[in-house]
């Protein structure tokens, strides 16, 4: 008799314990991690290994590929990004280079030819496949944290984990555009893109809300990214133009010349001329 | 307002007039400058005029206008003494551009810009205008030294490559400037042999 008392004692305390680490289970954060890296794809397993690069010798107008940095698991690795993403992203960085006449073709290269840690051999071979003399190398990084408020606590009546939106997202993205020279192996210039999005979810319709949450801030990071390409590309038409030493740049056929003087030596010339205007004058009237 | 002698002449500067007009025009009527522009494949096809016609034609208002600037105030500065000259000038430089480009330049597929008759009437005024003497001459002779600077740079740098326009990047092309100022040279020094000047002052 005594001891079916203490039973009955014990029956509490354990339904709180077993209460108190659900609760914990539920306040506690996750984390989602989904990331390809250009560093991962180039340079796999030469941590200590220094490459130098060659000179870059551009050939106007210069053919570009490009393509997403593959994850580094393996070759098979599932892409975070699906295909539809991943080509409305590739069309909106071609779509920013086409602006420039020396540009010439762009390609865009399926995932499955680039393999995992595949380095420049893969780029050479990318190179000879189509024909491209500078590869534009997208990767990503996406961190979503999930943590519960205190609206969580209504999960207990069963019904609101269903309505009640408990969850909160918190999605952080960068898509990074990496452009290299495949023969120098020197990269010419990159742009970030980044985003942040916030958001809440039922308990039900977490991952559902996690998914858009991922799509948008792709989007919004893609967004970002063009500005910054576009801003990137203008910056390193004057680095070329400033820094001969570092660009070796010749023109390949049918391309349009033209005759420039430029404002330049015109505003020169014409100051000049009047400076001569006017001692011719001072001197006719002497 | 200057003759070979150094008095003033009257009269218009018709012959700069008309190619600048000629310029302005091929911007403004659509379809124009397609017709006259150097095109290698149209020329190789039979329109030799385009060898010549070429340098009237720009690719944007930006690149056309300080082109013309240059060539209107060069131009008409030089056709008061010597409007004969500068037909002359302006026909062998764009002839002879012409040439050079199908000849020796097979990548370039087009060109337009009136920089080469610019730069062959800039050197061209500035030799006239440099034997006159006194702190004219150094002015004069400035001019020349920063042209064969601006050149020597766009040579030696590529730096031209990128140069732009409102339109669309622009591909300089260094040559249409030298080959300006060498029959700038040439004009000059030919017609300083045929008829040395007594005064000094070429004529």
């Amino acid at each position: 008799m005594r001891r079916k008392n203490w039973i009955w004692r014990i029956v509490p305390l354990v339904v709180l314990l077993v209460a108190a680490s659900s609760c914990a289970g539920l306040v506690e954060g996750r984390k989602t991690h989904r990331a390809s890296s250009v560093v991962d794809f180039l340079y796999p397993e030469k941590a200590n290994v220094i490459e130098t690069p060659a000179i870059p010798h551009l050939k106007l107008p210069m053919n570009v590929g490009i393509a997403f940095v593959p994850p580094a698991s393996n070759r098979y690795a599932k892409y975070d990004l699906d295909a539809d993403q991943q080509i409305a992203l590739m069309e909106r960085v071609a779509a920013d280079f086409r602006r420039h006449e020396f540009i010439g073709n762009i390609e865009f290269i399926p995932s499955a030819y680039l393999r995992p840690g595949g380095s420049f051999d893969n780029l050479d071979q990318i190179r000879t496949m189509y024909g491209v003399d500078v590869m534009a190398l997208l990767s990503y990084d996406q961190v979503q944290y999930t943590d519960e408020g205190l609206l969580s606590l209504t999960y207990w009546t069963i019904i609101g984990a269903y309505i009640v939106p408990g969850e909160k997202n918190d999605t952080s993205t960068m898509v990074d555009a990496a452009v290299y020279d495949i023969a120098s192996r020197k990269m010419l210039f990159r742009a970030p893109g980044l985003s942040q999005v916030k958001g809440s979810a039922t308990f039900v319709n977490q991952s559902e809300e996690l998914r858009r949450d991922s799509r948008k801030g792709f989007a919004l990071a893609a967004d970002d990214l063009v500005v910054n390409l576009t801003a990137e590309l203008d910056r390193f038409k004057t680095k070329v133009k400033e820094r001969p030493e570092d660009f070796q740049v010749t023109r390949g056929p049918g391309y349009t010349g033209s005759g420039d003087l430029g404002a330049g030596f015109a505003a020169l010339f014409l100051a000049l001329a009047m400076r001569a205007a006017w001692h011719g004058r001072r001197r006719r009237r002497a | 307002m200057v003759d070979a002698g150094g008095a003033l002449k009257p009269g218009l500067p018709v012959v700069t007039a008309l190619v600048a007009a000629a310029s302005l025009a091929l911007l403004l009527l659509p379809g124009a400058a397609e017709l006259l522009v150097y095109d290698r494949s149209r020329v190789l096809a039979g329109e030799a005029w385009r060898l010549v016609t070429g340098h009237a034609v720009h690719l944007s208002w930006s690149h056309a206008a300080w082109n013309l600037v240059l060539f209107s105030v060069a131009g008409a500065w030089l056709e008061r003494s010597h409007r004969r000259r500068l037909s002359w000038l302006i026909g062998l430089t764009a002839l002879a551009r012409g040439l050079y480009f199908l000849a020796f330049m097979p990548d370039m597929a087009r060109y337009g810009g009136l920089s080469g008759v610019a730069s062959a009437t800039v050197v061209c005024l500035s030799l006239h205008e440099m034997p006159r003497g006194g702190p004219v001459r150094t002015v004069w002779l400035t001019v020349l030294l920063l042209f064969a600077a601006k050149v020597g740079y766009e040579i030696l740098a590529g730096a031209a490559v990128f140069a732009t326009s409102d339109a669309a990047p622009l591909n300089v092309v260094p040559a249409a400037h030298i080959i300006g100022a060498a029959v700038a040279v040439g004009l000059f020094a030919a017609v300083r042999r045929r008829r040395p000047a007594a005064d000094g002052v070429p004529r």
